[in-house]
């Protein structure tokens, strides 16, 4: 008899086990786990929101692999509109209406804004687009800030680098007068002085002008071989027709302002222009990724930081997926623990929740990079080098921390 | 010189627009905040045809030109002409309303992005100590021509005459038995083309975004102000002058970043220097 019982329960434990790890994929239900996404949907940077489609793509396969403990996830937009006092508004509507667990966003020209509510609220602030160095040592950084992109840091070095690979001479910066800018700025000249490239012309310009041909005319006087820049596509579109009517010469190499909007609205006067921007290295896994983000959004071409955007969505799901509840502080508690080693290393949402709930500790390496923070919640992303071509932006190289990090580490030196 | 040359394109670009706007303001008796929308929203139209239709870009200017005076032609009868006897700070009010409304249609069928008309690409031209492409110098000369002619209208003609009679005393007119009303109908007609031209005009010198009329319309006030309110002449000077203010303030890396503001420090001081303005308050026509 005690046999009897013994091979029913083993049978039944059978078919109840498979059946149970059913229920873990099958559809996701009840209260919905909410994040928020706090971007610039209108206003003059909406190009950045062009990222949200991969969020979009992220919680399709968190949701297809079961949601956050067997419960769906949903996302929440507010919109920044590039703007201080509108993103304010839009982080305590998230905070305070929606009640999210997390906020994705918002860029580096606002996020300085929305950082003391987030703090006031013991909530996760995660940003795909804010590379402002103003982050690089932020006293909430790690603890309630982190980015799953690179700081300007990282990109002003790469672009110095791209120079120095074009064998400059001499350079010069051209740079709107905004924070953004002020950042890259910042980092472009120590880059420089590091490399003993002198800066033979200084020029800082106000979004608005009707025209730029004076400055321009002033920014060649030496005949820099390199001008460094970040301009938004309005100022990008008159500068650059300036730049090509007065017969100039130099070669641009610009920021992640360069991106297909940039693109479109600044060709054919923009041809030749150079860029160095965050992306992640061309693998199988990313192209398939691209593929599935084409088909998920019914648009060609990944926008600008999507795989930043997909990698934060997907540690904030697994954060909350490490907890035992479901809760803004497990989400703080737990990021680390899924994003940095030690642990298995995981490339989604569906194989890292299976090792969670397996036990096992894990380590999300992000379509942009590894994202394993560092103490101030920064991440190491790579960087591409763009020309514009054929109205169309042309990928033509691939910087890693191999290129890029000698000149990081000597931006850091001086800046101390 | 060269810089000089920058100035004069950018002060005949604004030209054009001034002379529309100070003609508003003095046939009118306020400031119409709107107008920089309505520069931008016919900028809008020759898009549409221009780039979203295919039509021919002169054909796309014709018509954008048309819609825009009997827009502001249907602004005046809508919103103006009955809060007309609510004097000048209502009118004001109104127009920042209409402005709003314009800008907001714009974003919300154009979008943020900057736009531009399907024309060839051009290259500047060396003429002596000046650059400009042959668009650049068919701009200044239009601008010239087409002041000229505003000019030539309200000196020789007979509702340019009842335009003049009517901004300078409306009961006196209405007594004289001018037709003051269709005066008010040709000031917005004549106006609101100026306006749609000078979007164009700008719009081919720069781009097209929600905020090209905004930021027009701080200059074309700045302008104004400088030359003396309602003085055509003086827009026309104050305009000039705040283009090659604003690109000589360019060639100092310092003062880049605020050419705008050196071009608004000028009409600041120049108005406490003269506070009716460069020209005062004649006619100059």
């Amino acid at each position: 008899m005690k046999g009897k019982v013994f091979f029913f329960g083993v049978v039944l434990l059978l078919m109840v086990l498979p059946l149970s790890a059913l229920a873990q994929s099958s559809k996701p239900s009840g209260e919905p786990v909410k994040i928020g996404v706090l971007l610039p949907y209108t206003g003059p940077l909406t190009w950045v929101s062009g990222c949200a489609g991969a969020i979009d793509l992220g919680i399709k396969e968190i949701n297809a692999a079961g949601g956050v403990h067997g419960r769906p996830v949903e996302k929440v937009v507010a919109d920044s509109e590039g703007k201080a006092d509108a993103a304010v508004a839009g982080a305590r509507k998230l905070l305070d209406v929606d009640n999210v667990l997390a906020i994705i966003g918002p860029t580096s020209v606002t996020i300085r804004s929305v950082i003391p509510l987030a703090v006031e609220r013991k909530v996760l602030d995660i940003s795909p687009t804010a590379g402002t160095t103003a982050l690089d040592k932020d006293p909430n950084g790690g603890k309630i800030v982190f980015r799953t992109v690179s700081s300007d840091t990282v990109m002003g070095s790469g672009m110095v680098y791209q120079a120095l690979q074009l064998h400059a001479k001499k350079v010069a910066l051209f740079f709107e007068d905004t924070e953004s800018a002020a950042s890259i700025r910042g980092v472009v000249k120590p880059a420089c002085e590091a490399k003993g490239l002198p800066i033979v012309a200084d020029v800082t310009i106000t979004p608005g002008a009707p025209s730029y041909r004076s400055e321009l005319l002033n920014l060649t006087k030496e005949k820099p071989d390199v001008i460094f820049y970040e301009l938004s596509p309005p100022e990008g579109a008159i500068v650059f027709k300036e730049w090509t009517e007065l017969g100039l010469k130099g070669q641009w190499i610009g920021t992640d302002f360069v991106n297909d909007k940039f693109v479109q609205a600044t060709w054919p006067a923009s041809k030749g222009v150079m860029a160095v921007n965050p992306a992640a290295l061309i693998t199988p896994r990313y192209e398939a990724w691209a593929k599935d983000l084409e088909k998920a959004t019914g648009k060609p071409g990944v926008s600008q930081f999507s795989e930043n955007a997909y990698d934060a969505v997907n540690i904030i799901a697994l954060a909350l997926e490490a907890s035992k509840d479901v809760s803004r502080q497990a989400v703080l508690d737990n990021i680390r623990n899924v994003s940095s080693p030690p642990g298995e290393r995981v490339t989604g949402f569906g194989q890292g929740a299976k090792l969670l709930r397996e036990g096992k500790k894990i380590d999300y390496d992000g379509m942009a990079g590894s994202q394993d923070f560092d103490e101030y919640g920064n991440a190491i992303t790579y960087l591409r080098v763009v020309v514009i071509e054929d109205g169309k932006l042309k990928r033509i190289g691939t910087l890693t921390d191999k290129e890029v990090g000698p000149i990081v580490a000597e931006v850091l030196k001086r800046r101390k | 010189m060269i810089y000089l040359g920058f100035g004069i394109i950018s002060g005949a670009v604004l030209a054009l627009p001034a002379v529309g706007l100070s003609l508003l303001c003095r046939n009118s008796k306020f400031f119409n905040l709107a107008y920089g929308d309505q520069l931008g929203l016919t900028a809008y139209f020759v898009l549409l045809f221009n780039v979203s239709m295919g039509l021919s870009f002169i054909v796309s200017v014709a018509f954008s030109l048309i819609i825009s005076s009997f827009l502001g032609l249907v602004f005046y009868w809508v919103v103006f002409k009955p809060l007309r006897g609510h004097g000048p700070l209502v009118l004001l009010i109104a127009s920042l309303g209409l402005a709003f409304i314009i800008h907001n249609t714009e974003l919300a069928i154009w979008g943020p992005n900057p736009q531009k008309y399907n024309l060839p690409f051009e290259t500047g031209l060396r003429l002596g100590p000046f650059i400009a492409t042959p668009l650049q110098l068919v701009l200044i000369a239009l601008s010239l021509v087409l002041t000229g002619a505003i000019f030539a209208m309200l000196r020789y003609t007979g509702i340019g005459r009842a335009m003049r009679a009517t901004s300078d005393n409306l009961e006196l007119a209405t007594i004289k038995g001018v037709d003051t009303e269709r005066a008010y109908v040709w000031t917005w007609i004549i106006c609101s083309a100026s306006a749609g031209l000078g979007g164009v005009f700008l719009t081919l010198v720069t781009t097209l975004t929600p905020w090209t009329g905004f930021t027009a319309l701080l200059l074309l006030f700045s302008a104004l102000i400088l030359g003396g309110v309602g003085n055509l002449v003086g827009a026309l000077v104050g305009a000039m002058i705040i283009g090659i203010v604003s690109e000589c303030a360019g060639i100092v890396s310092v003062l880049a970043p605020y050419k705008l503001a050196v071009a608004f420090a000028v009409m600041f001081i120049g108005l406490l220097v003269r506070p009716s303005g460069i020209l005062g308050k004649e006619r100059g026509f």
